[in-house]
């Protein structure tokens, strides 16, 4: 078995070629096995139409959210900062949200509460109320850093856009293989329902050219059969006639 | 960069998907073929392909590579084409043929090849299906993992969990009945 199958060491395979060299029977049940194996590799199995996708087995298996925080985590960072800035400003603008500065500080109101009681007055709503130590206008400085945080970070995603390429070629590469062995199927059905239908064609032509075949032979007999009978009416007449003047 | 199955394995555990997604590309169609010779179904060998995936995807964290992923993920098929056959009280299932539909057989032409080598290739293929559905499962699955998979008769051994004299013995004897079978139907001549 392991010299049929070359799973042997140097030395094994000596040996056992010297013995091959002077026994028949081994050589024979040898040459015998190699032809079962070559037989063997015609055994193929069907190809599978996997309904079991890649990503959709994963996902199920893993029962969680993992196409979700893939998909999320494709989004540019920029793209999830706007996304965060717009609902930042929905839900400012849900909770009607006023920022004041003025003499007396910073003062930040929610609510839907009267506007004209006055932003420096306690409402009824959450009301944050900050005010400025040292400097008049500390908030300018915040902005202007988160901004330009935000900048770098825009600046930084589209410069590692690059970078997730070659994993998106890949996956478009697949896309593109699969998309070109379902081409080549289509047209191998395509080519094998035209031979069938070539087939088809084929076989209807041969039963009416044999039922035509048929239809002329059984026309032949019916007239040779005929004149059969009219030559032997002849004949018989023929006979009568001359058995009459003896 | 190709990244080895442990590798893949490794940064599955740490989250990622896709290493396990391109994992599963390269071992579902190996892994349905061991399940379709082994149960000899078509569908039923794509369900356990699934369910090997599955179970493997589960129990990735439990996997500390002593033996190589594709070994681990054999065992797990093996296992469930087991329980299968166990189940169903019964030989691998040879699938009858009928007749020639050439529809099939166009889907299932090699590039290269005739309408009339294809014919006596599925032909052949039945011939031997048939003949492996009479052999004892250890033999079948012996002949397949060495045949069909390339394994080593040691990694057989280990996967099988036997001696790897006795891998090598139920080869023999398979590949003998196999023979016999095959010569039985005429596909191959014998002269012993």
């Amino acid at each position: 078995m392991a010299y049929l199958y070359d799973d042997i060491t140097p030395v094994e395979r000596s040996m056992f070629e010297s013995h091959l060299a002077g026994c028949a029977r081994c050589s024979d049940e040898l040459d015998e096995l190699r032809g079962v194996r070559t037989h063997l590799a015609a055994w193929r199995p069907p190809k599978p139409a996997f309904a079991f996708s890649t990503s959709a087995a994963h996902e199920s298996a893993a029962a969680t959210t993992s196409a979700a925080r893939r998909s999320w985590r494709e989004i540019p960072v920029w793209a999830q900062v706007a996304a965060a800035m717009l609902l930042v400003g929905v839900s400012a603008g849900i909770a009607n949200l006023n920022v004041h500065y003025g003499s007396d500080g910073l003062t930040i109101r929610t609510g839907w509460t009267d506007v004209a009681r006055g932003f420096s007055r306690a409402g009824d709503d959450a009301q944050l109320k900050l005010r400025a130590a040292n400097d008049g206008t500390p908030w300018r400085s915040e902005l202007t850093a988160l901004e330009q945080r935000l900048r770098g970070e825009m600046r930084s995603s589209v410069a590692a856009a690059p970078a997730a390429t070659p994993a998106r070629d890949d996956e478009i590469m697949r896309r593109v293989r699969d998309m070109i062995a379902a081409s080549e199927r289509r047209q191998d059905r395509e080519l094998a329902l035209g031979v069938a239908n070539v087939v088809r064609d084929v076989n209807a032509s041969r039963a009416g050219d044999l039922a035509r075949i048929e239809h002329t032979l059984g026309a032949l007999q019916t007239s040779t059969g005929a004149e059969l009978i009219k030559q032997r009416q002849q004949m018989v007449n023929y006979l009568t006639q001359v058995s009459l003047r003896r | 960069m190709t990244w080895t199955d442990e590798e893949l394995v490794a940064r599955s555990i740490r989250g990622d998907a896709d290493s396990f997604n391109e994992l599963i590309l390269r071992w579902e169609r190996p892994i349905y073929a061991l399940a379709y010779r082994q149960i000899g179904r078509e569908e039923d060998a794509r369900d356990v392909c699934q369910e090997t995936f599955l179970r493997a995807y589960r129990a990735l964290g439990g996997f500390r590579g002593q033996a190589k992923f594709s070994s681990w993920l054999y065992r797990i098929a093996l296992n469930l084409c087991r329980d299968w056959l166990r189940r169903e009280r019964r030989a691998p299932v040879v699938q009858a043929p009928e007749g020639v539909d050439l529809v099939e057989l166009a889907a299932a032409r090699e590039p290269s090849e005739s309408i009339e080598d294809l014919v006596a290739r599925q032909d052949l293929s039945r011939s031997i299906e048939r003949a492996m559905a009479v052999l004892p499962e250890e033999q079948r699955t012996a002949i397949i993992l060495k045949e069909y998979h390339g394994l080593t008769f040691q990694e057989i051994a280990d996967l099988v969990g036997c001696p790897l004299s006795t891998v090598k013995t139920r080869l023999y004897q398979g590949l003998t009945v196999l023979r016999r079978e095959l010569a039985k139907h005429g596909t191959v001549e014998t002269r012993l």
